[in-house]
């Protein structure tokens, strides 16, 4: 093969990996509209789009292109349908399981078209922010846009303010005389943290919030600390949060839980595994106060590689009121 | 393996109350005392030793273990250690001869100051710790305190403090002037009658009440000061921060966690990485900017309101404005779904909206003839301007 040859099949492939991009939809908008310009420019770049295009086409069972914003306005316009055909007794309400279902039904629909799911996931990713970032900011004397009280001046969930928002696309069929119209939807809810289908959604927002949301949730949460599902919850983001504040914020969460198995065995893991020297310091604290038998083993396994000061004197002070001995044997 | 009696459990355990027994016990001469001789209960050795002397403007301790200063009516410097060491074998019979040496020093040293040291001795497979109370006159000018591997508790002193507490945790009340307080673990100080500056690698720091300023910071923890007569400046690398009333100016800083102030009368200047910030009645200069989260500001009624700045990344901006306050409103969001984007309670501000699903909105105007500049924002978000009712 010539240099030449070499060359253009290189610059071939650099053009075929732009198209594909384009098609998958992760161009921005100004290399957006260079495609499309060479694509109506150049006839040759053209053939290679076409080529391109109906490659996949064939690999991906044509979920992409010119149907991707069809096959997203779709995927809205039958999780909207499937969202308003929900049987809704008012008491069982539940947002949280509601979005669960929707995000079930998405994941069913792009099941058969894996080319779909980046842009979708993206869509997706931006209305659950959006949600999050939103619909959970009520506290007393700070009132939220669109939420209702009931006649007794008491939050509850079945008052859900669904409002239109914007119309995104109209489709007229003119054989079935049916319109299509997508909207989208904005949703503030608003309630009481012990109404079981808000906690259902603040139990989703401590784990698929921004950190912003993730801190409120929990300080939500924290009163429904002696519940199982939700110190669970705590305790899974004391133990994997990125974030360190919150992390903190879930051990401040279960702090009066400290003499509970669970909490503790949680604390031990805090201990042995949280990069944080203040976090390992303020888990410490916590089992002080709650000392036992058990922690033994871990505390001398602690003392070994620990380097904080702080964390090794209440370790060394922990063992030695269970009578324990600072080495491990 | 021995197990300690319960009451020296308790005594181990809580080193305030033991401190009060240890005073209790102590002897009234004014002679330097021995103290009693060592006892042994199992695989422990404890022994007290108790001391005198005159009162001084200053004092200094450096120990090892807990550190008490308690201050009180007496006309003398009077002290009294503790030492425990556990250990499984004392093949030797080593730790009764340790035991017996002198381990606490006092000495006057220039411009006023006794020196007070507390040695604790070295035992290769024991376990040692240490406490030493010091009973001083009320009215003594002023304390610095250093220790390793303990606490320090300071009550009742009309001096100043300083306390350093290298792996351990710091715990006044009743302070009558200036309080500065490093440690490892956490900060609880009551009443302090002057300016507090405090610093701790990884607890909460609580401040009940300071006559003058307060400067606060933890590594990691959370902050409360709930009332500071001069400026507050607290910051947390993780933690929510709770301020109460604050007469001078507000900084305050956290990189991810709430912050929450109930008054602060001379400007506001709250950050935080992540989280929540809440500001009931502010007054001054406002520059206040989360990352993510929601921001809720209230104007006081009287507030001398100078150009101020809210925004957030993502998240809603509310503020509470009375109705007599004159100032200039501009707010922009830049992404937001709804009807509102921006919604004000003002006629007087406009408020201009893009089209589409997910729209930017720009509010400007002004409020009783316009003053200092109020410019608010958020990235994905909303904007509210509501009435204080």
């Amino acid at each position: 093969m010539s240099g030449g040859d070499r060359r253009a099949l290189i610059e071939s492939e650099l053009l075929r990996q732009r198209i594909r991009l384009y098609l998958y939809g992760e161009l921005g908008l100004a290399e957006r509209i260079e495609i499309e310009r060479c694509k109506d420019e150049d006839p040759a770049f053209r053939a290679l789009f076409d080529e391109e295009r109906e490659f996949l086409l064939a690999l991906g069972d044509g979920g992409i292109g010119s149907d991707m914003d069809s096959l997203l306005e779709e995927c809205r316009y039958g999780l909207d349908l499937a969202i308003t055909d929900l049987p809704r007794p008012r008491r069982r309400f539940s947002p949280g399981l509601r979005v669960r279902s929707a995000v079930r039904d998405l994941s069913r629909l792009f099941s058969a078209r894996p080319l779909a799911w980046q842009a979708a996931t993206a869509a997706l990713m931006l209305a659950a922010g959006f949600l999050a970032g939103r619909g959970l900011e009520s506290g007393p004397g700070l009132p939220t846009l669109g939420s209702q009280r009931s006649a007794g001046g008491q939050f509850v969930s079945s008052d859900a303010d669904r409002t239109l928002t914007g119309i995104e696309t109209v489709r007229l069929d003119p054989v079935g005389g049916q319109v299509q119209i997508v909207v989208e939807e904005r949703t503030v809810i608003s309630g009481r943290s012990s109404d079981p289908a808000i906690r259902d959604i603040l139990l989703d927002s401590v784990h698929q919030s921004h950190a912003g949301a993730r801190l409120t949730s929990l300080d939500a949460l924290r009163e429904h600390a002696a519940e199982t599902e939700v110190r669970e919850a705590l305790l899974r983001t004391m133990l994997e949060d990125e974030d360190l504040g919150v992390r903190l914020k879930a051990l401040e969460a279960v702090q009066d839980f400290a003499g509970r198995p669970d909490v503790r065995q949680a604390l031990v893991k805090t201990l042995l595994q949280d990069p944080s020297a203040g976090m390992r310091g303020h888990a410490i604290q916590l089992l002080r106060e709650h000392a036992d038998r058990d922690m033994a083993g871990p505390l001398q396994e602690l003392i070994e590689r620990e380097s904080d000061p702080f964390v090794i004197r209440e370790s060394e002070e922990i063992l030695d009121s269970l009578g324990a001995s600072m080495e491990r044997f | 393996m021995h197990r300690p009696s319960r009451a020296l459990s308790v005594l181990l355990r809580f080193p305030v109350v033991a401190a009060l027994v240890a005073g209790a016990a102590m002897p009234g001469s004014m002679a330097a005392q021995p103290g009693p001789a060592e006892t042994r209960a199992g695989g422990r050795w404890f022994q007290q030793r108790s001391g005198e002397t005159a009162a001084a403007e200053r004092l200094a301790v450096r120990a090892r273990g807990d550190v008490i200063v308690i201050g009180s009516d007496v006309d003398a410097i009077r002290y009294s250690s503790r030492i425990w060491v556990r250990t499984a074998v004392d093949g030797l019979g080593l730790i009764p001869a340790m035991l017996d040496r002198e381990h606490v020093e006092s000495e006057r040293v220039p411009d006023g100051w006794v020196r007070i040291v507390l040695q604790v001795p070295e035992c290769a497979g024991c376990r040692v710790a240490a406490a030493l109370q010091v009973e001083v006159p009320r009215d003594i000018s002023q304390i610095d305190l250093e220790t390793r591997g303990g606490n320090i508790e300071v009550r009742n002193i009309e001096g100043s403090v300083k306390a350093v507490a290298a792996g351990g945790s710091v715990d006044m009340d009743t302070i009558g002037s200036d309080v500065n307080a490093v440690a490892s673990g956490r900060i609880v100080l009551g009443a302090v009658g002057g300016s507090v500056t405090c610093e701790t690698a990884g607890g909460r720091i609580e401040l009940d009440r300071a006559a003058g300023s307060a400067r606060l910071a933890t590594d990691v923890g959370s902050v409360r000061a709930m009332s500071v007569a001069g400026d507050l400046d607290a910051r947390t690398g993780a933690g929510s921060i709770e301020i109460g009333r604050v007469k001078g100016s507000v900084s305050a800083e956290t990189s991810s966690g709430s912050i929450r102030v109930i008054e602060a009368f001379n400007g506001v200047r709250a950050q935080a990485g992540a989280g929540d910030i809440r500001i009931g009645r502010a007054s001054g200069a406002l520059s206040v900017t989360s990352g993510a989260g929601n921001i809720a500001v209230g104007l006081a009624e009287q507030a001398r309101l100078l150009d101020s700045v809210l925004t957030t990344g993502v998240g809603s901006v509310q503020v509470f404005l009375p109705e007599t306050l004159a100032l200039t409103i501009e707010a922009a969001v830049e992404m937001f779904r709804g009807h509102h984007g921006i919604l004000t309670e003002f006629p007087s501000i406009q408020v201009s909206r893009s089209r589409g699903v997910i729209g930017t909105a720009r509010a400007t105007g002004s409020i009783n003839g316009g003053g200092p500049t109020l410019r608010s924002g958020t990235g994905i978000g909303h904007i509210e301007f509501r009435r204080q009712r």
